[in-house]
């Protein structure tokens, strides 16, 4: 049970408390999720997603499933304006950088025969203006991408 | 007092979304929309779509400065 000086003869000051307990826990904001798709622009970055404001990241993905490789393509992460990833499927697959957290975009998947590329986005990225996934085709192709990205808004 | 706390744009099948977030003053409730294919987005856009979706005046709903939208 909370006791020490009555609420009454000062503000709240929890060095003149001695509580039993605390409990506290971030503010999580609300969750939301995007699924996105569209055509990339050859030798260009196009955006996928832009949410402004201040939140997380909970994760996520963008894939291709094109006709021929896509090896030098890039899904790129800018964080409050930075870019923060921004590696080819095909180095992210050479330099094994495949697991969550081993950077902010990672490669899930990347068959360069069937041509199936799939990037993850770690989770528990935090944001202070803006979050931007991107998408920077470097063949020459229009090819087309899909995804999606849960996030929470605080 | 409603706030503005995100903006959210995508494209899906060809069309273009945009989701708009605000929370009430206290910080507990939140409520969002999504609209699709409105165009150019500003601050006068977003501040349409969120009365729309809060039945309240503009005038009543607050764009923090962190959320960066042209005029």
């Amino acid at each position: 049970m909370a006791h020490g000086l009555p609420d009454w003869y000062r503000g709240v000051d929890i060095a003149y408390q001695a509580l039993s307990e605390i409990i506290n826990r971030p503010k999580y904001g609300e969750c939301d999720s995007v699924t996105f798709s569209g055509n990339t622009i050859p030798n260009s970055e196009k955006t996928m997603t832009t949410v402004t404001g201040k939140g997380i990241s909970y994760g996520g993905y963008a894939f291709i499933n094109p006709g021929t490789t896509q090896k030098n393509d890039i899904v790129r992460v800018y964080v409050d304006g930075s870019l923060v990833a921004s590696a080819s499927f095909a180095f992210l697959d050479l330099y094994n950088i495949n697991t969550e957290y081993a950077a902010i975009a990672y490669i899930k998947k990347y068959d360069d025969a069937e041509f199936v590329y799939v990037v993850g986005i770690s989770a528990f990225i935090t944001f202070e203006t803006q979050f931007k996934l991107a998408y920077l085709e470097q063949h020459g192709n229009v090819t087309v991408y899909s995804g999606r990205f849960n996030y929470a808004l605080i | 007092m409603w706030e503005i706390r995100g903006v959210t744009t995508w494209e899906d099948a060809g069309d273009e979304f945009v989701r708009v977030t605000l929370r009430d003053e206290r910080g507990d409730i939140y409520r969002h929309i999504t609209k699709k294919n409105v165009g150019k987005l500003n601050k006068a856009k977003v501040l349409d779509i969120a009365a729309e979706l809060i039945g309240v005046k503009k005038n009543d709903i607050n764009i923090p400065h962190h959320i960066e939208l042209p005029d």
